[in-house]
């Protein structure tokens, strides 16, 4: 037995000599794969413990499949990949080989490479040609949802885009589509289809600006659809330019007879009016033609003015003003015009009774305006004389758009776009005849819903009918605007359907509308002596 | 008749204690619900950061793969890149875990701030039952 012992003793010794091999212990990473000529991003995911080196390249670069170049990069100093590059047609599912060597270690990656599914998505989406931003389109208000041209670009380019299972493409100028977005809430669903996927987006639209004009009511002198209304003789007796204007506060229209009197109108409610308190108005015989404004009165109410109209430097010009529907009026200003010309035939006001502006268009003249100025309730007695460079009508008004911008309105003349820089008022613009009738009146300025118009009367059918126009300002600047006038609502004054009516003749060409904002919401009177009242409200 | 009783009381508790306890089931979800990306892109002001979301890149969901490169602005400088913090949002039930490249664990969660001028961050999410989902994100700059 003991003679065995020493052999296997020797064997024991030898064993517990032999050396292990080394052991491949580099870890790779995604760094170090690197695979050119592709259009878009890929994605390399190493399995270190299954030694596998997996690629994805994305749908649109599928076709680089079946000649993929990929690199291993990166390696230490003494690594070393076999074939380190390497161009080969992954195309089949077919895995690549690639030896990587550190010392006397190595270890064979199997690489694969496939394509990501496809993503159908739109790249971009045209409604009317606004650009859809996070699912939605911007369209104003007056747009027909009911037909929107859609243009859209798909990726992948081989997507197809259905609707409501029809395959829609891409409007162009020559191939419109109508696409009915009419649907606000939900909008519309367009299926996109590549290969076997299929992604649905859905695209709505929100309108900005006006969406409806409402007509509260309306009182028509002589209608042609509805018979005529009483209203206009029994309630307020006259129906022609001796009614020549009127003014809104948030409560009232008031319209003024001349030599007469003054009424007060609910505008909820026309049934319900008035005839104010004249005070000694009338007694100090200066009621002739009149001008009529309601200017607020810095304390959230307003005051309503009413002045007589003078044609000669040794009449008294006289503005009487109320404080409430129920009141008396006070005489808040007796002015001599320094002179010869005519004022108090229309009147515009801008700011408040703290500090405001009186505007009195010069009628002899028609160059000129007589500007007065009210601070804390007192109207200065010097009036600046604020000169035009053209002439601007007789029965015109002077229109506030911002601190050096103006328009003038009124019939004989075109309405003109001013600057007005200290006395003078230079013409930037002579609102264009193709878009813009002569006369306009009541020209008023609003933003609503993130769009701004400008809501004004223009006279009709030879001073027989009117409209109250409202129309979208667009431009830059107010003068870009209307040189190139956006959409324009249209409502007639002297019948509730028909436009352009042969009602009474307004013999002076005059007609108003007031903008109010009212518990939020935009109420728009409009008159047009002769043809009828009405009131609006802007959804 | 007391023997009986007995008998049927002690029984009852013998099977009452080799009654298996009922365990909620615990989640298996290893998914990313989200992964967001910090950009503090102003040296002189720390406060000042942009906001992305890195999954709106190029992501494969089943494999866990991450690709985001950053949109050529101005603001995604090299230098703006090396100050990034990274948001994780994770099921309430899961772990996430940095790990390097071959899967060892380097701590829990991201921290500090991160150099996304092309590096590649391994992680993995682990669930409640003990479900394992490796995650990788290489970010990359158009720069």
């Amino acid at each position: 037995m003991k003679k065995f012992a020493l052999p296997f003793l020797m064997l024991l010794s030898l064993l517990a000599c032999k050396r292990e091999d080394p052991v491949f212990s580099l870890t790779l990473s995604n760094a170090n794969v690197k695979v050119s000529n592709l259009s878009q991003d890929y994605l390399v995911q190493v399995d270190n413990n299954a030694k596998t080196i997996y690629i994805e390249v994305d749908y649109l670069d599928k076709a680089e499949l079946s000649a993929l170049a990929v690199e291993i990069v990166g390696l230490p100093a003494d690594a070393a990949a076999n074939p380190a590059k390497s161009t080969f047609n992954y195309a089949s599912g077919a895995t690549q080989k690639v030896k990587i060597t550190q010392g006397v270690t190595s270890a064979e990656y199997a690489i694969s490479a496939a394509a990501a599914a496809p993503q159908p998505h739109f790249v971009s989406v045209k409604l009317n040609g606004v650009d859809v931003v996070d699912g939605s389109a911007k369209l104003k208000g007056s747009a027909d949802l009911t037909t929107v041209s859609v243009e859209f670009v798909v990726s992948p380019a081989n997507t197809i885009v259905k609707v409501g299972g029809e395959v829609i493409a891409s409007a162009t100028e020559e191939a419109p589509n109508a696409i009915d977005f009419s649907d606000k809430l939900n909008g519309v669903k367009f299926t996109l289809v590549c290969d076997d996927v299929t992604k649905e987006e859905t695209i709505k639209v929100v309108t900005t600006g006006i969406n409806k004009v409402n007509r509260l009511w309306g009182r028509y002198v002589k209608p042609v659809t509805d018979g005529a209304d009483a209203w206009w003789s029994e309630v307020i007796p006259a129906s022609d330019q001796s009614m020549r204007t009127m003014a809104m506060d948030d409560k009232y229209i008031y319209l003024a007879k001349t030599n007469k009197t003054l009424y007060a109108v609910s505008i909820t409610d026309p049934t319900k009016t008035k005839a104010m308190d004249m005070g000694d108005y009338a007694a100090g015989g200066v009621f002739g033609s009149c001008a009529l404004a309601s200017m607020e009165d810095g304390n959230g109410g307003y005051v309503t003015l009413l002045s007589n109209m003078v044609n000669s430097t040794a009449s008294e010009f006289v503005i009487w003003k109320w404080d409430s529907m129920d009141g008396k009026p006070t005489k808040v200003l007796s002015y001599h015009l320094p002179e010869a010309a005519r004022i108090g035939d229309q009147m515009s006001v801008e700011g408040t009774w703290k500090d405001g502006k009186i505007w009195f268009h010069d009628f002899t003249s028609q160059q000129a305006a007589y500007v007065f100025t009210v601070s804390n309730g007192v109207i200065n007695t010097t009036a600046t004389k604020v000169s035009y460079d053209a002439k601007q009508g007789n029965w015109s008004a002077i229109y506030k758009y911002d601190d050096t911008q103006y328009i003038g309105g009124g019939p004989g003349a075109k309405s003109r776009l001013f600057t007005i820089s200290g006395s003078t008022a230079t013409t930037q613009l002579e609102l264009p005849g193709a878009y813009f009738a002569n006369p306009l009146h009541g020209i008023r300025f609003f933003t609503f819903n993130e769009q701004e118009y400008m809501s004004y009367v223009v006279l009709r059918n030879s001073y027989q009918d009117g409209q109250l126009r409202i129309t979208e300002l667009n431009g830059e600047t107010l003068k870009a605007s209307l040189e190139t006038p956006g959409a324009t609502w249209r409502f007639g004054l002297g019948d509730p359907v028909e436009n352009d009516i042969t009602a009474e003749k307004n013999g002076n060409g005059l007609g108003n509308s007031i903008l109010r904002t009212i518990g939020g919401k935009i109420y728009i009177s409009a008159y047009v002596p002769g043809a009828g009242l009405s009131v609006f409200t802007i959804e | 008749m007391k023997k009986w009783i007995l008998a049927a009381l002690l029984l009852l508790a013998a099977a009452a204690s080799c009654q298996k306890l009922q365990f909620p089931v615990r989640s298996d979800d290893t998914s990313l619900i989200g992964l967001k990306c910090f950009v503090y892109y102003d040296p002189q002001n720390p406060s000042v950061r942009q906001e992305l979301s890195l999954l709106m890149g190029t992501y494969n969901r089943e494999r866990g793969l991450i690709s985001y490169t950053f949109p050529a602005d101005e603001r995604f400088t090299p230098a703006a890149l090396q100050r990034c913090r990274i948001e994780a949002t994770i099921p309430p039930t899961s772990v996430l875990e940095l790990t390097d490249a071959g899967g060892n664990p380097l701590g829990h969660g991201f921290e500090g701030f991160y150099d996304l001028r092309g590096n590649t961050l391994y992680f993995r999410i682990t669930a409640a039952d003990g479900t394992v989902k490796p995650y990788q994100l290489t970010c990359k700059s158009s720069r």
